[in-house]
């Protein structure tokens, strides 16, 4: 019934008029009567965009274009060579589960992780417009 | 919470790992004290300042925030310390089981950060075309932004161009804009955002 109240484009909440209620009640029961009817209604309104969504570019909508943030990460693990196990006696753990799960006088293996340098790949961009002359400096403004 | 989530997808968009919300929901007093609360460069601010950021798998994702009162929300710890970073958990308490924190934890780090534009506060009032221009150019360059937003408009959104001249711009929400098109049949300029509400929405 909720699914139905939501497809069709209405909400029901507490306070709201009584003809709404009728209508969505009315809708609900024509469907249920009418299965291809439901259909019909599925293919028409469920039009989501999985999490996604587009918005009017270029005239600030809802103001998307007022406080817009870059980030570039530094570096990020991509292996882990000594992976923890379940208690977390391999990763520092073990001091705090001391009597249990060993020798708490021996140091905690120290972490064996590869990572990878972040290459920000607007450098090669700017530096093949740069080669042709098409700009003289960078997009970003301000950097922290 | 669904400003953390936003914020740190930019960084998926780049490099396709998961980061840690709840890392940013126990340490945020810690933006509130530094910046600007409930900011994207706040989150940016307190992960380089921290030094790094756990992968989501430390503690994934509770749609929580501090004043949050609903399920067992209020049941949970909020404060910045290393076993709400990142932990691990041998099984039930009730058969032996506890949860430590690591001292070591895959992860990623902030190199830099900032806004498309200038740090003005006149840029608010640039011409919306060149700025529009700005962010394509930056993803273009190097990937999705975060950026703030009405978020409204978008609990009725059912698809399409969102478009509504009257909606306000006053923000009160974070999404990540992960790229741009034209309309083929109304020649309509769009963006791509990634929401935090999920598939369902």
């Amino acid at each position: 019934m909720l699914l139905l109240v939501r497809i069709i484009g209405l909400s029901v909440t507490h306070g709201e008029s009584i003809g709404k209620l009728i209508v969505v009640l009315y809708m609900y029961v024509l469907c249920f009567i009418y299965p291809k009817l439901t259909l019909l209604v599925l293919l028409y309104t469920l039009r989501g965009e999985m999490g996604f969504a587009k918005i009017a570019a270029g005239v600030n909508m809802m103001g998307i274009e007022d406080h817009v943030a870059w980030v570039t990460p530094g570096q990020w693990t991509v292996e882990n060579k000594m992976p923890c196990s379940e208690d977390g006696a391999m990763c520092g753990g073990i001091a705090q589960t001391h009597g249990q799960q060993g020798d708490p006088s021996l140091p905690p293996p120290l972490p064996n992780f590869a990572s990878m340098e972040y290459v920000d790949p607007s450098i090669e961009f700017m530096a093949k417009k740069e080669a042709t002359g098409d700009i003289k400096s960078t997009l970003r403004t301000s950097r922290k | 919470m669904s400003w953390r989530v936003s914020t740190v997808w930019v960084c998926i968009g780049l490099f396709w790992v998961c980061l840690i919300d709840l890392f940013i929901y126990k340490c945020s007093h810690y933006i509130h004290l530094n910046y600007v609360h409930r900011y994207h460069t706040g989150v940016y601010q307190l992960i380089k300042e921290k030094g790094a950021i756990p992968f989501e798998t430390c503690q994934p994702y509770l749609a929580c925030s501090a004043e949050s009162q609903e399920g067992f929300c209020p049941h949970i710890d909020t404060t910045c310390t290393a076993v709400n970073t990142c932990r691990t958990c041998s099984g039930f308490s009730d058969a032996g089981g506890q949860c430590v924190e690591l001292d070591y934890w895959p992860n990623a780090t902030v190199a830099e950060y900032g806004e498309v534009g200038n740090d003005s506060i006149f840029d608010m009032f640039s011409d919306p075309k060149e700025k529009a221009h700005k962010i394509r150019a930056e993803i273009y360059a190097s990937g999705p932004v975060a950026t703030t937003i009405n978020a409204t408009p978008l609990r009725d959104y059912a698809g399409g161009i969102l478009d509504d001249p009257t909606a306000s711009t006053s923000t009160n929400h974070i999404v990540s804009i992960v790229g741009f098109g034209k309309d083929a049949a109304t020649g309509k300029d769009y963006w791509i955002i990634r929401n935090s509400w999920g598939e369902y929405w």
